[in-house]
């Protein structure tokens, strides 16, 4: 397939996924709360230590524009495609996308697109009623240029992900159940990623490895453009890093992916 | 005989005869969970570890708000965990009791299995509520007892003996209070279809319990003791324990007593109503 038609592919379901998503309004409502009850509750908590008198490294407009932006970066950056992936190559439902001539991964990226379109028309106005409500301590007026390196850091996150999940429902090709796996994923990218708390207010003596790790580049450095005071040369700097960290974590899903369909006996045949 | 009233009939000729059949029946549940867990012994053992870790996982916020200050609103690090410990023990008792069967009512109502459940001789809601049980789960609880006692530990108090009835009186209450609004959460799937997206928000709900109320602003303190309520679950048994209730903050455990019994009643009232529209997905 050439790339044009690799694009209308995508864009066909897309459109398909967008119109299944539709069909189930107010379970995207009920997913998009849960996004968004978190960070709300974090800002809450932060913003009372810092009533309290904490001596942060930071302040609570810091807080409250991190917590606020949070869900939308986060949402945006998600993939949720590792666990069917493994159930559907389990199964032997990717039987048929073999015999298709378009990939098993355009489907995945497909979903991942439609069903975040869906969200984000949810999750915006939800977000413009938490920041009304925190308006006190937002500092959302910062250059233009810093919401465009957010918007590119942000298309990177999300590759970032989309592949670490390639790669974790490729495992499906060698291993019965990967859920194990992905919850201790789950768990370790909550806490260094930044969805849990803001990289910087960990101790010191870890720094040095939360500011190098690859997961800070899915959550964290896409805030830290708009909320710290990075200059523009650190901004570049990190943005060149995490298209490094981008490619290689490309690079790692498509060669297990790969790697896993040439070993893959379907179920079935 | 109705299946939304536990009432007398041939098989119970007395109110009491009716809910000594049904807590027989939840004990053959409990049974017939634990024989299940034996069999998957590798599942518990998973549930034990995942439970520790996603306990030390949700105090590093807690470690590192105190690593920032000596007390927030009055409460210490050691009253914080406390709060967190207990929250933690309500969290367990819900994976254990409730979060299994309420997850499932949008399931039954979907696929048209309440039919079966609801021509059975025992209180249809009894049923749904309590059929199905995670001892594993109860490893939670355990750890959740463990973070109090290292909260109290840290603290260098013992609390009193009237503080530590004060404290079991509210966590009981606390548990029977999250477990009712659950329920109407679930319940609703009578309405909308489906509702697991809905019980997985509450899920998320869980979260502020293990923080003080005094943490967040009135509105929410209001949203935590009237619709949440883990003001009287997490926060109220902390107090209890680490400064005791006193004056006019005694009237606490009496008042979540009351709130537990509305609580209950509200609940099975709203599941009358639920299951008086239900008109099977499977006939």
């Amino acid at each position: 397939m050439t790339l044009g038609e690799v694009f209308r592919v995508i864009r066909r379901l897309v459109v398909g996924g967008i119109a299944g998503s539709l069909a189930y309004p107010v379970d995207f409502v009920f997913y998009m709360l849960g996004t968004i009850i978190g960070p709300i509750i974090a800002a809450l908590v932060w913003r009372a230590a810092i009533a309290a008198g904490a001596d942060l490294p930071v302040d609570a407009q810091y807080i409250t524009t991190y917590f606020v932006l949070l869900s939308l970066v986060s949402m945006l950056s998600s993939a949720w495609l590792s666990m069917f992936m493994a159930d559907t190559i389990r199964d032997g439902r990717l039987n048929v996308w073999l015999a298709r001539p378009g990939s098993f991964l355009y489907e995945m990226a497909a979903n991942n697109i439609a069903e975040k379109a869906v969200k984000l028309v949810i999750l915006v106005p939800m977000i413009a009623i938490f920041a009304w409500f925190m308006r006190d301590s937002l500092t959302l007026g910062v250059a233009p240029w810093r919401w465009g390196a957010l918007l590119v850091s942000t298309l990177m996150a999300a590759l970032i992900f989309f592949w670490i999940d390639v790669a974790m429902g490729s495992l499906g090709f060698w291993l019965e159940d990967i859920s194990g796996l992905e919850w201790g994923r789950s768990l370790l990218t909550r806490l260094i990623t930044g969805q849990m708390i803001p990289l910087v207010l960990f101790p010191a003596w870890m720094q040095g490895f939360l500011h190098v790790q690859p997961f800070r580049y899915t959550v964290s450095f896409p805030l830290e453009i708009v909320v710290s005071n990075l200059s523009a040369q650190e901004v570049v700097t990190g943005l060149g890093v995490q298209a490094l960290w981008t490619a290689l974590f490309v690079i790692g899903g498509l060669s297990l992916w790969r790697r896993g369909l040439r070993s893959y006996a379907a179920v079935g045949a | 005989m109705d299946a939304n009233q536990i009432q007398t009939s041939p098989l119970d000729p007395t109110t009491w005869a009716a809910v000594r059949r049904h807590a027989r029946l939840w004990r053959a549940f409990v049974a017939i969970s634990l024989v299940r867990e034996v069999q998957f012994r590798a599942n518990a053992l998973a549930t034990l570890l995942v439970g520790v870790a996603q306990l030390v996982v949700s105090l590093v916020p807690i470690l590192l708000i105190f690593s920032f200050t000596g007390a927030v609103h009055g409460w210490s690090q050691a009253d914080v965990l406390v709060v967190a410990g207990f929250q933690q023990a309500i969290v367990g008792l819900l994976a254990a009791f409730i979060i299994p069967n309420m997850n499932r009512i949008s399931e039954y109502v979907e696929r048209g299995d309440l039919d079966v459940l609801l021509i059975r001789p025992v209180n249809a809601h009894v049923l749904v509520a309590t059929r199905w049980v995670r001892p594993a789960e109860l490893f939670s609880v355990l750890s959740g007892f463990g973070l109090i006692a290292i909260g109290l530990i840290h603290r260098g108090t013992m609390p009193s003996a009237i503080g530590i009835v004060q404290a079991l009186v509210l966590f009981a209450a606390g548990f029977v209070l999250l477990a009712s609004a659950w329920s109407v959460v679930a319940t609703c799937a009578f309405w909308t279809s489906s509702m697991s997206a809905g019980t997985m928000v509450f899920g998320d709900l869980m979260e502020p319990g293990r923080y003080p109320v005094a943490f967040f602003p009135r509105a929410i303190q209001v949203f935590l003791v009237a619709v949440v309520p883990w003001a009287f679950a997490s926060t109220f048994p902390a107090e209890a324990l680490t400064h005791g209730l006193a004056g006019w903050r005694w009237s606490v455990a009496p008042l979540a007593i009351a709130f537990a019994v509305v609580a209950v009643a509200g609940s099975h009232a709203f599941w009358n109503r639920a299951i008086r529209r239900y008109s099977s997905a499977s006939s």
